[in-house]
């Protein structure tokens, strides 16, 4: 047997096990899945909003989480980290309105080094981090706080869904954050929750003000969370309640994030890559699953190049001595295909993954949103999966080159 | 970790080795299918060879007629060569089984039995029909080769509906250790793939050649 089907077979087979492991893991806990633990104690809470340059959305987010429904917020810090348009002046002018609204000026040093000197003035038990354009939900802290009651857990985070949702962009970016809300909840029953996103997160103060954020980090939410489970927290997600979020519109912004979200995963993985198969779940799993995820999608994306490559310089040639020789490019010989068994079994995993992502979207439409067309999840399945690897291979040229961009 | 998701990891692993095992198999089963498909093709061909060898046999008894045996062999020739294209699909789409490579031999072999018939039948009945033998490299890794050996292909299958039954059309893989064949490569001097020998005489290797192969079969 070659080469190229055996890595195939194998890249497959690795996929249809995560398959698997989701789908038994959801049928095994599909009656607590949107449950959350009964408030008993109403811990004290400080909200961190951490802006640069969000004079658009900011003040709809402090507008939001003075929305919230609960009743021991001791304190807003609104961080202004150096922004160079007007988001000052309008913290400014709400915190005329809402009196424990604390502004913290600094200049410029970065979204996780902003956070780690707004920890130092907070007062709360409990510590959120909500980005400047990122709306909580009313009811989010009251269904979030009860699992803090086990002194384990250090995160908790909530479902994180866009808010704009009118762009074709906007609607894909909706299947894809439903998709990952529905396994990031899943991955909670093997405490395996390895992000906990910075659009609204709920840490143990004496957790978060130990661990910190890396400053050195693009995506300091992976590392803090990896940095959490590292100390021995454990990470919840509650699926009952929901975040709301501001996702790019535009393809250049979005094209951005996600190369920042790929050098950041690059980034906790060289960090994290000595505890590889030691240290509980965190070693176990979470970086294996993290840099198992990448490296299939490296491969399979090197394979699909260098296969369309070979197709491309074939067709060419024969495109080229066929005219030369005044013979038939094509003839109906050629139009015959007969499917190889790995076309077989490529194609039932692209059902099995297309039911999948129907049938996280069947679970979740009651909870949250509208309905999905067809052609958007046709094309997120295909079109839009398909730029996570191209983007993967752009951020470790990056990530080789140290060019880290963060913004 | 809930005690009953404790062992949801060797669980899937279990229920993903069940699965992707079956697929496997089932995927075995249709690639043996195809191979039994091929089989049964050949046999039949060979039948059809067996009869055309009798033909020839009693051709040398002065019994029948050469226009008889020529069209026998050029309607054999014609489905033998259908199949050739036939155990090509199937070839290109094999995964997991070697079979069809033992098939494409026993083929090339049938092919040049063929051959030789035809070249006795043309010493015995004079020359009213060509051979046209294609020597081409079974599987070849150089995209080079693979294209030149895709556009012989597709021009040899216009030139067949082209002349008819005025030419035998004969495939032969050069590298597939068959004796008979590396023995009618050092006859012929056939030192490279794709080679296009016509009535054991005219090669043609090249694409400037190959442009002028009408004027050869006239």
């Amino acid at each position: 047997m070659q080469i190229l089907p055996i890595i195939y077979f194998a890249y497959m087979f690795v996929s249809f096990y995560f398959l698997i492991l989701i789908l038994l893991l959801y049928f095994k806990n599909k009656n607590s899945l949107f449950e959350s633990p009964k408030m008993t104690k109403e811990y004290t809470i400080s909200i961190l909003i951490p802006a640069y340059n969000e004079e658009k959305t900011i003040a709809d987010t402090i507008n939001a989480v003075y929305n919230i429904d609960y009743n021991n917020i001791i304190e807003i810090i609104a961080i202004n980290d150096g922004s160079k348009d007007n988001t000052l002046n309008v913290i400014k002018s709400l915190a005329s309105k809402y009196k424990n609204l604390k502004i913290f000026d600094k200049p410029n040093s970065g979204k996780a080094d902003s956070l780690n000197k707004a920890l130092k003035f907070c007062h709360g038990e409990l510590i959120v981090v909500v980005d400047a354009d990122s709306y909580p939900s009313k009811d989010s802290f009251k269904k979030m706080v009860g699992y803090f009651d086990d002194k384990q857990v250090g995160a908790v985070t909530a479902a994180c869904i866009p808010r704009n949702r009118t762009t074709f962009l906007e609607k894909l970016q909706v299947i894809e954050y439903k998709v990952i809300a529905f396994t990031r909840k899943i991955l909670e029953y093997v405490d395996g929750i390895y992000v906990v996103p910075g659009t609204g997160g709920m840490y143990r103060a004496e957790a978060i003000k130990k661990a910190g954020f890396d400053i050195h980090n693009i995506t300091e939410d992976i590392e803090a969370t990896w940095h959490l489970v590292h100390d021995g927290w454990k990470i919840r997600m509650c699926l009952a309640t929901s975040v709301h979020t501001e996702v790019p519109n535009k393809i250049k912004p979005w094209y951005n994030q996600r190369r920042r979200w790929a050098l950041g995963g690059l980034q906790c993985l060289n960090k994290y890559k000595d505890i590889i198969f030691r240290k509980g779940m965190l070693g176990y799993f979470i970086v294996p699953f993290f840099a198992l995820g990448l490296f299939l999608g490296l491969i399979g994306m090197i394979i699909f190049s260098y296969l369309l490559l070979r197709r491309t310089i074939t067709s060419y040639l024969i495109a080229k001595y066929s005219i030369s020789v005044s013979s038939p490019i094509l003839t109906m010989n050629s139009l015959y295909i007969t499917p190889s068994v790995l076309n077989y079994f490529g194609l039932v995993l692209f059902f099995l993954f297309l039911l999948f992502t129907f049938f996280v979207l069947a679970i979740m439409k009651d909870r949250l949103f509208e309905k999905q067309s067809f052609f958007n999840l046709l094309f997120y399945m295909t079109i839009y999966l398909l730029s996570y690897p191209i983007i993967l291979i752009v951020a470790c040229r990056h990530y080789l080159g140290k060019k880290m961009i963060w913004r | 970790m809930e005690i009953k998701n404790k062992h949801v990891f060797w669980e899937a692993l279990i229920v993903a080795i069940l699965i992707f095992s079956s697929g496997i198999l089932i995927g075995y089963i249709l690639e043996m299918n195809r191979t039994n498909k091929i089989v049964t093709m050949y046999q039949e061909s060979e039948l059809n060879l067996l009869d055309v060898n009798v033909q020839k046999n009693l051709l040398s008894l002065n019994n029948i007629d050469c226009d008889g045996a020529i069209k026998q062999t050029i309607i054999f020739a014609d489905r033998v060569y259908e199949e050739a294209r036939f155990l090509d699909r199937y070839e290109d789409s094999a995964k997991l089984s070697q079979g069809l490579m033992f098939e494409h031999k026993r083929y090339d072999l049938l092919r040049t039995i063929l051959w030789t018939n035809a070249i006795e039948l043309k010493e015995k009945c004079g020359q009213k029909f060509k051979t046209v033998v294609y020597f081409y490299e079974y599987k070849p890794e150089s995209l080079e080769t693979r294209s030149l050996q895709t556009t012989f292909a597709n021009k040899l299958s216009v030139i067949k509906e082209q002349f008819g039954n005025s030419i035998i059309l004969i495939p032969l893989a050069t590298n597939l250790e068959v004796n008979s064949i590396d023995y009618l490569l050092k006859v012929y001097n056939i030192l490279e793939t794709p080679t296009i020998l016509i009535d054991e005489e005219i090669k043609i290797s090249n694409i400037e050649d190959f442009k002028n192969l009408e004027t050869y079969l006239k």
